[in-house]
């Protein structure tokens, strides 16, 4: 099994503008703007990662997160958070909250999907 | 008992020191000289008596020799005349010497008189009776004749003359006893009076001296009176000026007992808690300070702490001061009042008797400070946010996915990235002062090879070394060189020291890269660092710009620099973020062309010496004993977490998930100081997995998620296993 479908959820456009360029070459990417949206679009079309933004209105990143691993059927997918905080200790948190990743904003979108692969073949192992 | 404290209050008030000392001496002496007088009276009166006595002696001596003559002399006339009036007068004269001699014996005291003389006179006496009424007898039955013949024997003149001479003997003897009476009563008179001369005189000296000191003693009193209404008066306006200041005061102030009850408050206390003063004295402060607050990095989660007066009345069984900036007071009505606190000990003679809390209400500054994080964390996303997509959005028109642009368009396109990327610099390094300024920037300490973070640090920093052609040089770093630190915190201080060094090189210079270890003394104790060099070979730094090279949005020469990409905070960064490791930054610098410049920090080298290893296995042998029971304490706070937290699901009860809440916070408050014990013992592995448990903790108080439990449980287990290891 490839990594073909992800769900990207910002509430910021731009962002998501950004982010959909970089990842489209290589994969179906699914757009939300909040939490409660990307979980509406993954029960109709479970993505095989999600990449979550942290600092969101309303359900944010890691409530959202609660929320997937709550659904049985979303469960299992791996999530990547996107974060201005990029220090260890941080991204040890959300590692340790069972995040499969965390990529740093501003992130570098010539790499990104180079990036989202990687992690998502090491969440497999 | 009125009399009773009638007497108290007349000892009070006698008059003490030298007015006292006088008063007895003079009473002692008084007493002295009444006495010495009574017992010298007493012997002039014994004395006097005596020679009364004597002289009564000697009176009837002289009457009991009237009273013989007498009897001589009736008897003689009898017997010339034969009258009858005569022997009649004889009888009457015999009785009256034998009364004389009876009252003799009675007063006589004189042993010898008494005990001879007075026997011998008495014999006579009878003898002389005996003889003369023998000789009545003779004239009365054989007529004068007869009577003339016994007289004429002379026996009778011989008995009386032997009695007059007893009686003589005897006025003699009195009259020598007499003599010396007399002697003794005017010597004892003599005494007496010089005695009572002197005494008076001293009485009256002593009466003098005791009016004297009484006097003085007096007056000593009415200006010690004076002093006193004096200072009453000062007290007086004291006590108003403290009053009003208390009053006035716009400070909260709590008065507490040892027990903590509230003995004193003032009006701000009032108008800040909502309470009446009568509602407040003697309520224990305890029950007033609430158990939640607010975390101090300014998020919104709250702490439930078990135990929130601890602090404050710590000071009352360790002295010192506490204060506290992030507790709540309980309001009337269970309103939360944000307060500052400082509690002092209350001394009275030495023995702490209760406290002092002076309090002020900070919900406007809390507001306040919640409005400056919410700032910053709204000016750091919102500028994150449109430079993340303008990065973005370069990235991919530099990358060609906008498709293809013409070369002068590239290069515009590569200017914007470029100070895009100086933009996020600039952001991230305001975040980071502002942080160090408020105190808030948590260091997450861990043992880190250093040459390690070096190859890291040089590893990202290749491509813009590259890009500037300057070359780096990295000299042996051994590889157990070790330092306790914040490893993303060095790497930033690495990365401002090497990207100062490349921006201030020419093509084709090297920056070397050095760390080695360095002994010096610190608190007279000698120490080894880490001291880890960058030098370069750029133009060096001028005289005047040295001393102000670490300050805030401080650049050398900024007309150079400016293109380099500096925001002028890296230097002031690195210095506080090594300061906070306890460690040193400076800087060597030699101007000119390729003198350059060496810029250093040092670090504690993370080493245990032998005394130091000792007591590291000390005190993990203590940790290894606690820790089992720590864990099976955690494990139950967790248990009774996760019921609470399903009754609370299910029942739909506020309460349980408060109690819930409560149990967590506690489980918190363990794996804190446990995990503090752990870093301070150097038990890296063990502090690690107690940070993790309070991670997860702390996530678990944000919402319930049974995974996070699980987990948690899994971090239990792995602490057991080290613990069995023994570290």
């Amino acid at each position: 099994m490839s990594l073909s479908r992800i769900l990207l959820v910002d509430d910021d456009d731009n962002i998501r503008t950004i982010a959909e360029l970089s990842l489209e070459d290589d994969f179906q990417v699914d757009i939300a703007s909040s939490g409660q949206e990307a979980i509406d679009i993954a029960m109709v079309r479970p993505p095989d990662l999600i990449l979550l933004d942290v600092m969101m209105p309303g359900l944010d990143g890691k409530a959202t997160f609660g929320k997937f691993k709550e659904i049985p059927s979303l469960a299992a997918i791996p999530v990547v958070f996107m974060t201005a905080k990029v220090l260890t200790h941080e991204i040890d948190f959300y590692l340790e909250l069972g995040a499969a990743g965390v990529i740093s904003k501003p992130f570098d979108p010539m790499t990104l999907a180079e990036e989202v692969q990687t992690i998502w073949a090491h969440s497999r192992v | 008992m009125g009399s009773f404290q009638g007497l108290r209050e007349f000892v009070r008030n006698l008059p003490k020191g030298k007015a006292l000392i006088t008063f007895i001496a003079t009473f002692i002496v008084v007493c002295t000289i009444s006495i010495l007088c009574y017992r010298l009276t007493l012997e002039v009166i014994d004395a006097g008596q005596w020679v009364g006595h004597t002289h009564r002696v000697l009176s009837e001596i002289h009457e009991s020799i009237s009273a013989v003559r007498e009897m001589e002399g009736a008897q003689r006339g009898y017997i010339i005349t034969g009258v009858d009036e005569f022997a009649h007068s004889y009888e009457l004269a015999k009785e009256k010497v034998r009364m004389h001699i009876r009252n003799l014996k009675s007063s006589v005291m004189d042993v010898t008189v008494k005990e001879q003389q007075l026997p011998e006179l008495e014999r006579l006496i009878e003898a002389r009776i005996d003889r003369a009424q023998e000789v009545l007898e003779t004239r009365k039955d054989d007529g004068f004749s007869a009577a003339e013949k016994q007289i004429a024997q002379n026996i009778g003149a011989r008995m009386t003359n032997e009695i007059k001479s007893t009686l003589d003997r005897m006025e003699d003897h009195e009259t020598e006893l007499l003599a010396a009476r007399y002697e003794k009563l005017t010597q004892s008179t003599e005494v007496t009076i010089s005695a009572l001369a002197i005494l008076g005189a001293l009485a009256t000296t002593l009466l003098c001296l005791s009016f004297y000191s009484t006097n003085l003693y007096i007056m000593e009193r009415r200006r010690s009176e004076e002093e006193t209404s004096r200072y009453a008066a000062e007290l007086a306006i004291s006590k108003a000026r403290l009053d009003a200041i208390l009053a006035s005061m716009g400070d909260g102030l709590y008065q507490i007992d040892i027990q903590g009850r509230i003995v004193f408050i003032n009006p701000a206390c009032e108008a800040i808690t909502g309470y009446s003063q009568s509602e407040l004295l003697g309520r224990n402060l305890r029950d007033l300070i609430a158990d939640r607050r607010q975390e101090e990095t300014g998020s919104h989660s709250v702490i439930i702490d078990p135990n929130p007066s601890r602090g404050l009345f710590s000071v009352i069984e360790n002295g010192g001061t506490f204060e506290s900036i992030d507790q709540n007071f309980i309001g009337k009505d269970g309103r939360l009042v944000p307060v500052h606190y400082v509690s002092s000990p209350l001394e009275r003679d030495g023995v702490v008797v209760g406290a002092v809390v002076t309090f002020r209400d900070v919900t406007m500054r809390k507001e306040a400070e919640k409005r400056v994080a919410e700032f910053y964390s709204t000016v750091s996303h919102e500028l994150r946010s449109p430079l993340t997509s303008i990065r973005g959005a370069l990235g991919l028109m530099e990358g060609g996915r906008a498709g293809e642009m013409p070369a002068r368009a590239m290069r515009l396109v590569g200017i914007a990235k470029e100070e895009c990327d100086r933009l996020i610099r600039l952001i991230n390094d305001i975040l980071d002062i502002r942080k160090i300024e408020v105190g808030k920037l948590s260091l997450f300490l861990k043992k880190e090879k250093l040459d390690e973070i070096i190859a890291a640090t040089v590893d990202g920093i290749k491509p813009m070394a590259a890009e500037a052609r300057v070359k780096f040089k990295l000299n042996y770093v051994d590889p157990e060189l070790s330092v306790f630190c914040d490893r993303d915190r060095i790497i930033q201080v690495l990365n401002n020291l090497i990207g100062n060094a490349v921006k201030f090189s020419s093509e084709d210079q090297i920056v070397t890269l050095s760390a080695s270890e360095v002994q010096r003394e610190v608190e007279g104790e000698k120490r080894t660092f880490a001291r880890v060099e960058v030098k370069d070979c750029g133009p060096g730094i001028a005289e005047d710009e040295r001393d102000k090279l670490f300050n805030l949005f401080q650049q050398v020469d900024s007309s150079d620099s400016r293109p380099k990409g500096g925001t002028g905070l890296g230097l002031a960064i690195s210095k506080a973020l090594v300061e906070q490791h306890n460690g040193r930054i400076g800087f060597d610098s030699i101007v000119g062309e390729g003198g350059g410049s060496t810029f250093w920090f040092e670090l504690e080298v993370y080493e245990l010496k032998k005394d130091l290893k000792e007591k590291v296995a000390k005190l993990a042998a203590r940790f290894t004993e606690e820790l089992p029971e720590r864990i099976e304490y955690l494990l139950d706070c967790l248990k009774n977490y996760e019921t609470s937290c399903e009754e609370s699901r299910e029942k739909n009860l506020d309460g349980v998930g408060e109690l819930a809440a409560s149990k967590l916070a506690e489980a918190r408050t363990v794996a804190h100081k446990l995990s503090g014990s752990a870093g301070s013992y150097g038990l890296a592995e063990v502090g690690n997995i107690m940070l993790s448990i309070e991670k997860k903790l702390e996530a678990l108080m944000e919402a319930f998620d049974p995974r996070v439990v699980s987990e948690l449980k899994r971090d239990l287990e792995q602490l057991v296993l080290v613990g069995k290891k023994g570290f």
